[in-house]
């Protein structure tokens, strides 16, 4: 019973209905990273890697996901998740930190394209992200610092 | 530094085995009654034990709030946390070094002052050691009444110094250390179904909520709980008895959860059982919303005296005799709410006849009654334990989601029981915080001096947090137990009379002016408002530093030397001198199209910490936007424990007043909260955060001062000023939203 979903390089049994959001899914996988902000893909918190792209996953039903999911659990392991966490946490860039790992998905996904972002792309992608403790100027700094482009 | 303050908590809690003990493998445990709400007292806590009792900070293991364990210090709240904990922390582990330094003596023949500790070796001086594991076997059995030395500030390693973040790379990396992470074994899931508006009551039928919970499947076969005596066991275990994962319905009168083995399976069958539930009734008055409605609806008013409400009632208005001129204004903020990221999660689990509740309350200690009471357990039975959270920023839903735990793990027995708030929940159902106005006037005399001043705030509750109210009072102040079959009354707010507190912290202005007038007016508000960041600081700031600005104006003064001219408190005048030197002055270089600048200053309540920020803001005249560019803050909160940390928490308060001024503000309609999403009730990005300069004045023999909510007053001030600087609009209404901007601005033409 249940659906086949790869995820984190190894494919698993989801007991789930396919309407079921993947966020769900993964979270009674036992994955927690990706956690629930809104619902809506407008926080950021519950954001993974389907294939190669950065994705809510609240906005994903299991049924219809095609490509392999990596969430932060196995991507804090690559090269580009420690020089992310290193940045982020170098510089105690958050306070509750509940948006970070969201955050920190969106970043390595940056982190692995050959060409750094600029600025404006980097806000932008940051923008599907919210942060109530106010801690943006202080991520975005660690952002900088672990892509090596826009503005220092 | 007084006795009184060196001890901290302590006062409450003077046994020493509460704060510190010692376990065999070397950790050194320290235990607190302050939540870590991500202000970092975890590691400003480690740092101070580290120093105190000469150990490596790895050594130490910091365990939070927990009812019968940690020490009791009621809640963490109010920029409390280094004043009371550390402070507390501080002096224990100075009383818990000297203890262990007389075993040491004993066991190893050798005088105190010839020991010396290393990471938590004792040596004597022949070579013989001991360590704090074995020396600490023994409980301390001592309690700690008078302050004792403790290390001297220039043998501090880490207090005053800082270390990283003990609590950061774990979560960063996502590692399961939220509560709403908390996998207990067996754990189920449920969700709790909100009425549509408050006050609405559920009219669905049992035997009909019976039919739809059962349609709740596939995949599995559903039970309902709708009376206890009516459990089906049969659909809740397979028939090799373990539980089959079915979709269960729990009722107690309005109150309904879902519960499922998966937290999708309950996600799913709540939003489809949510859609099929009929209500009736409830409904609230939304005009009370509108700030420009509070003085109409006075209920009370209190004269405020040194900060405090006192009895008395208000003096009749100032006649400002003597002054030159008379100046007027009118400041208002709206309802705004908490806005966590993360929505309210709990844990609950009855095993036997005890219940543990595992949450992100601020207050454990007041929650285990709070729950003890709906519930009608008796208080020794329920066990509260704090877990960390996504940020709160005062009384939102985090209470009353361990509540929905607790009725639903009392209900379904023997099994943990996790919960979490929908988004539309938190922002539709925690409490909000306040709409507040307020009414300046001040005389100034020929020479620019202030020679009066008057403060009317009008402020509806801050104080609604859960309570105690006493057995078979059935009142509380949790949200769920009011949609009970036999509901609780929703209590009157508290009262606020004590010094700073809800709607006149900081109303007492902290300039030297010969005569002054504050009165506290208290309006009830429309939906339940409570504690958040700062209190009525927020506001009372926002009004009195723009008002100051007003006023250097009038006086023909610029707003730098007119708030020198009015503070007698050097340490005040140097947090302004220094945050303007930070910023290297109030006029920003350019030349037609130069942004705007604006300083304000507060110390918080008075006594705590002291914080000037300037804001540099850039007004888009076509469209009304303001936006905030950068912003320069300067502080002295006495000693620093952790420089980072403060930086961080003063930083953060810059972030988020900012959004409140620029952003924020929850609308209601007939059927209470309309914006319940992010969409519609929008919070600074990350494109439009600003950039930051922070200064600390580091004060190492002067005792620390609370700093967690100081910069948010300041920064909405600061912002306002700006805007009047690059416009000549002075706005005195927030959100300073763009289409605000541009009505002021076209007024001015």
């Amino acid at each position: 019973m249940g659906l086949p979903l790869e995820v984190n390089g190894a494919t698993r049994e989801v007991p789930a209905r396919p309407d079921t959001p993947l966020l769900w899914a993964l979270r009674d996988l036992g994955l927690t990273a990706a956690k629930y902000g809104c619902g809506a893909d407008r926080c950021g918190s519950c954001r993974v890697l389907v294939g190669d792209a950065p994705v809510a996953s609240c906005q994903v039903a299991l049924g219809d996901v095609t490509a392999p999911v990596s969430t932060l659990e196995a991507l804090v392991d690559t090269p580009e998740g420690e020089r992310v966490v290193t940045a982020l946490a170098g510089i105690n860039a958050g306070q509750c930190a509940y948006c970070l790992p969201g955050i920190a998905v969106t970043l390595i996904h940056l982190a692995r394209r050959t060409s750094p972002p600029d600025e404006e792309e980097l806000l932008r992608a940051l923008d599907a992200h919210l942060c109530r403790c106010g801690s943006q100027p202080r991520i975005l700094r660690a952002a900088r610092q672990a892509l090596g482009g826009g503005r220092q | 530094m007084s006795d009184r303050l060196r001890l901290g908590s302590l006062a409450l809690e003077p046994d020493l085995d509460r704060w510190v003990a010692l376990e065999p493998d070397g950790t050194v445990v320290v235990r607190t009654g302050k939540a870590e709400l991500g202000q970092g007292i975890r590691t400003a806590l480690t740092a101070v034990a580290a120093d105190e009792l000469g150990v490596d900070p790895a050594r130490i293991r910091v365990e939070g709030p927990a009812t019968g364990t940690a020490p009791n210090e009621l809640i963490t709240a109010g920029s409390g946390s280094i004043e009371q904990s550390v402070m507390a922390l501080r002096q224990a582990c100075a009383h818990a070094r000297h203890i262990l330094l007389a075993r040491a003596a004993e066991r190893l023949g050798a005088p105190v002052q010839e020991l010396s500790v290393d990471d938590g070796t004792v040596r004597a001086p022949d070579g013989a050691s001991a360590s704090y594991a074995e020396l600490g076997a023994e409980p301390f059995d001592h309690r700690v009444t008078e302050p004792i030395e403790t290390v001297p500030i220039s043998a501090r390693r880490w207090s005053g110094h800082g270390l990283p973040r003990v609590d950061l790379t774990a979560k960063i990396r996502g590692e399961p250390v939220f509560v709403h992470d908390l996998r207990l074994p067996g754990l189920r899931h449920a969700r709790v179904l909100r009425p549509p508006r408050p006050g609405a009551r559920l009219t669905t039928a049992d035997a009909e909520l019976r039919d739809l919970a059962a349609a709740l499947g596939p995949p599995e076969r559903a039970r309902t709980g709708v009376d206890d005596s009516d459990v089906d066991d049969r659909g809740a275990r397979g028939s090799d008895g373990e539980p089959a994962g079915g979709v269960d319905v729990v009722r107690d009168g309005s109150v309904v959860a879902v519960v499922a083995d998966r937290e999708g399976d309950a996600v799913v069958a709540a939003e489809a059982l949510a859609r099929s539930l009929t209500w009736e009734g409830g409904g609230i008055d939304p005009a009370l919303a509108d700030p420009a409605t509070l003085e109409a609806r006075v209920t009370s008013s209190t004269a405020i005296v040194d900060g405090a409400a006192v009895e008395d009632r208000p003096a009749p208005p100032l006649e400002h005799t003597g002054a030159a001129q008379v100046v007027r204004a009118r400041y208002s903020k709206p309802l705004l709410l908490h806005g966590s990221i993360g929505p309210s999660a709990a844990v609950a689990h009855l095993d036997g006849d005890e219940l543990t509740v595992w949450t992100h309350s601020q207050g454990v200690e007041l929650l285990r009654p709070s729950l003890a009471e709906v519930l009608g357990l008796p208080a020794e039975r329920v066990r509260v334990v704090h877990v960390d959270g996504a940020g709160c920023y005062g009384h939102n839903g985090a209470d009353d989601v361990a509540l929905d735990a607790a009725l639903v793990a009392v209900a379904r027995p023997g099994r943990p029981v996790a919960v979490q708030w929908s988004r539309d929940d938190e922002h539709g159902w925690e409490p909000a915080a306040p709409a507040m106005a307020v009414d300046l006037e001040a005389g100034l005399d020929e020479q620019g001096c202030i020679t009066s001043w008057q403060h009317d705030v009008y402020s509806q509750p801050h104080g609604a947090r859960p309570r105690p109210h006493g057995e078979g009072t059935r009142t509380s102040g949790l949200l769920a137990s009011w949609y009970r079959e036999q509901p609780f009354e929703q209590p009157a707010p508290w009262p606020v009379r004590g010094f700073h507190s809800g709607g006149h912290r900081n109303a007492d202005p902290y300039y030297d002016l010969p005569v002054r007038r504050v009165v506290h007016h208290q309006v009830p508000a429309p939906v339940r408002t409570s504690s958040t960041r700062s209190l009525g600081a927020f506001a009372n700031v926002f009004a009195i530093e723009s008002f100051v600005d007003e006023l250097a104006l009038a006086a023909g003064s610029d707003p730098v030397a007119f708030r020198l001219a009015h503070l007698g408190d050097r340490r005040a005048r140097e947090v302004i001198e220094a945050a303007v030197d930070l910023a290297g002055g109030l006029v920003a270089p350019g030349g037609l199209d130069a942004p705007g600048r604006g300083l304000a200053f507060a110390r918080y309540e008075n006594v705590k910490a002291y914080v000037a920020v300037v804001a540099e803001v850039e007004v888009v005249a076509r469209t009304g936007e303001v936006r905030l560019r950068r912003a320069w803050i300067a502080a002295d909160a006495g000693e620093v424990i952790d420089p980072d940390g403060l930086a961080n928490q003063l930083e953060g308060g810059v972030v988020q007043a900012a959004s409140w001024t620029l952003k924020e503000q929850l609308e209601l309609g007939p059927d209470g909260v309309r914006n319940r999403d992010w969409e519609s009730y929008p919070i600074l990005r990350f494109s439009e955060a600003p950039l930051l300069e922070t200064r600390l004045l580091d004060r190492p023999s002067e005792r620390p001062l609370g700093a967690g909510e100081a910069s948010t007053g300041p920064t909405a001030a600061a912002i306002a000023n700006a805007v009047h600087q690059a416009t000549g609009a002075r706005i005195r209404d927030l959100p300073l939203r763009p289409d605000r901007v541009r009505r002021a601005l076209t007024d001015l033409l």
